[in-house]
């Protein structure tokens, strides 16, 4: 049983790296020019964890992410600024998840963690810029969180039902 | 897209209140960010090169020595304009104090530019 963890943790980890890879391919900032604006495609590897395993499995699968992802392709200051939202946005999914499992769906937690990643990021960069200006792009962002949230909830849905599927197999 | 649309999607009451916490949020913050306006950048630029920046407000008097024709750059607060000028048209000093984002002082003598950046513009937009 922990193998397979272990190994489904690598697996998950590299979905994670190779979303947020493929995410910039996706020039949203050319469409909508505010910077940080993103799908956050790796979230849906982020929910798909907690749903599918909960909070430990996907905190290390975050932070793995996180650091691989600097350390091969960003840099660190990529790091700092993706750790802090990830941190942001994992601790208020799963909170929520938590708290209102009954009144609260994928959608709501997706929206929040997208939400959340933002105000992270700009945590981030207040902190690193030592300015309080930059959250002046927080309200656009937050503005297209509800949106992004939802992508990133329509394609969790069906990746975490047919995961649930395949977890619940005892074969595997 | 109505909200029994969005029910068959499987959305919760919780999540409509999530959307409306993250909008209400984003107006907050917006409306707290309309009135303030980001800190003014003055630009000191001599033969096109950029010599020195300065963000707004900011006092100080910063005596020009090393142009062909020395003067006096003042910056007041958020005002800006220059003084004892010693070229030969003394346009510079006639064109006043510059304070809007946008506005610029040119000495073309000294081919002095002073451009202010940044801020709230009172126009929307300024064709060149």
């Amino acid at each position: 049983m922990k193998s397979k963890k272990l190994a489904l943790c690598a697996l998950f980890t590299a979905l994670a790296l190779t979303l947020s890879y493929a995410e910039s391919w996706l020039p949203l900032t050319l469409l909508i020019p505010v910077p940080g604006l993103k799908l956050g495609l790796a979230n849906i590897v982020t929910l798909a964890a907690l749903y599918l395993f909960g909070f430990p499995f996907a905190a290390v699968v975050t932070f793995a992410r996180c650091f691989l992802g600097a350390f091969y392709a960003s840099g660190p200051t990529s790091f700092w600024f993706s750790i802090c939202g990830a941190a942001f946005s994992l601790a208020l999914m799963s909170g929520l998840k938590a708290l209102f499992p009954r009144s609260i769906s994928l959608w709501g937690i997706s929206i929040a963690g997208a939400a959340a990643h933002h105000i992270g990021q700009m945590c981030a960069a207040a902190v690193l810029m030592r300015t309080t200006t930059i959250f002046s792009y927080l309200p656009i962002l937050l503005l297209a969180s509800p949106f992004t949230g939802a992508i990133t909830a329509a394609v969790s849905l069906p990746v975490i039902s047919l995961c649930a599927k395949l977890r619940d197999k005892p074969s595997i | 897209m109505t909200i029994s649309t969005l029910a068959k999607f499987g959305f919760k009451r919780g999540d409509y209140l999530i959307v409306a916490v993250v909008l209400l949020c984003a107006g907050l913050l917006l409306l707290g960010f309309a009135g303030k306006s980001v800190p003014q950048v003055l630009s000191v630029s001599v033969n096109g090169e950029e010599l020195a920046r300065y963000t707004l407000p900011f006092s100080s008097e910063i005596s020009l020595d090393e142009l062909l024709y020395p003067c006096t750059l003042v910056i007041d607060g958020t005002t800006v304009f220059l003084r004892d000028t010693t070229c030969p048209g003394h346009d510079c000093e006639i064109c006043g104090t510059i304070s809007q984002s946008g506005e610029t002082i040119v000495c073309l003598p000294n081919r002095l530019l002073l451009t202010l950046s940044g801020g709230k513009s009172n126009v929307d937009a300024v064709t060149q």
